[in-house]
């Protein structure tokens, strides 16, 4: 069974790939959808949300790990060592907690997370 | 801010004052807090879930991954935080007895008293991990918990019940 640090890669890598996204709701479909085609594919743990506690599985954020974002264009998602970026043009940014980026992909429009509000 | 999370920091500054502690707010009420706590070069990160509790994560866990443990008092995983920055080579991923025995301000001896078994039937599960299943329950149960056994299948998460089969 791949690492979950390859898992990680292997979703980076499809969510590159992926066509970009036209709104925030797109992009965040996008995010989880992505994710658990990889998870259902590598991680051999079933899809069960509801768990808190890990089970091994890597999760896509939910509504309820969305914290208050700096940039009013974009909605910031958490986890424990990770922040995802949406912007409201589609756009996906991951990031680590030290801000070392993983992905910074445009939306629709071309334009990417943090070009948004400048 | 939720009260739960004002008691935490207010835990956390009394009992770690040298420690810095930073809160990501949720977006919308009701929403989960993260706490991250550093001190030095150890950082801990609690993500808390009003009504649920608070989880802590292992240092190993990746992109989405949940908690590896769940505490239901700012109290309790203060000190279980205090416990993880105070000790050097403590492995993170590991919850021992000894550990948990700690967190609940036990000693040996006293625990050994409350479970009903022998304070080195207590240090020998410490120190090798040998014990006995029911000394286990015995221990947890003096402790104020209760042990569960579950074994993981690809296809299937069952208890595995502690009292012996009848035949």
């Amino acid at each position: 069974m791949p690492t979950k640090a390859k898992r990680l890669q292997e979703f980076l890598e499809r969510l590159e790939a992926a066509p970009p996204a036209g709104s925030a709701d797109e992009a965040f479909g996008l995010i989880v959808s992505t994710l658990n085609a990889v998870e259902d594919e590598l991680s051999g743990v079933p899809f069960r949300p509801e768990n808190w506690r890990t089970d091994g599985r890597l999760y896509p954020p939910q509504e309820d790990a969305r914290v208050k974002s700096e940039r009013p264009s974009l909605r910031k998602y958490r986890s424990k060592g990770h922040y995802n970026f949406i912007g409201l043009n589609g756009s996906i940014r991951i990031e680590t907690l030290d801000a070392a980026v993983l992905l910074d992909k445009p939306g629709q429009d071309g334009r990417r997370a943090y070009e948004l509000d400048e | 801010m939720d009260a739960m999370i004002e008691n935490l920091r207010q835990m956390l500054a009394s009992r770690l004052p040298q420690s810095q502690v930073k809160v990501d707010e949720p977006e919308h009420a009701g929403g989960n807090y993260w706490v991250d706590v550093s001190l030095g070069k150890k950082r801990h990160t609690v993500e808390y879930r009003p009504g649920k509790g608070f989880g802590l994560f292992h240092e190993d866990a990746g992109y989405g991954e949940g908690p590896a443990e769940i505490y239901r008092t700012p109290e309790r995983v203060t000190q279980r935080l205090a416990q993880l920055m105070s000790t050097r080579n403590r492995d993170a991923r590991r919850m021992g007895l000894k550990d948990v025995r700690e967190l609940y301000g036990y000693s040996q001896v006293t625990l050994a008293q409350k479970a009903g078994v022998k304070q080195p039937a207590i240090s020998r599960f410490e120190k090798r991990g040998e014990v006995k299943l029911s000394t286990l329950e015995a221990t947890i149960k003096a402790l104020g918990g209760k042990l569960e056994v579950r074994a993981h299948f690809k296809d299937a998460d069952v208890p595995i019940s502690l009292l012996a089969s009848k035949k």
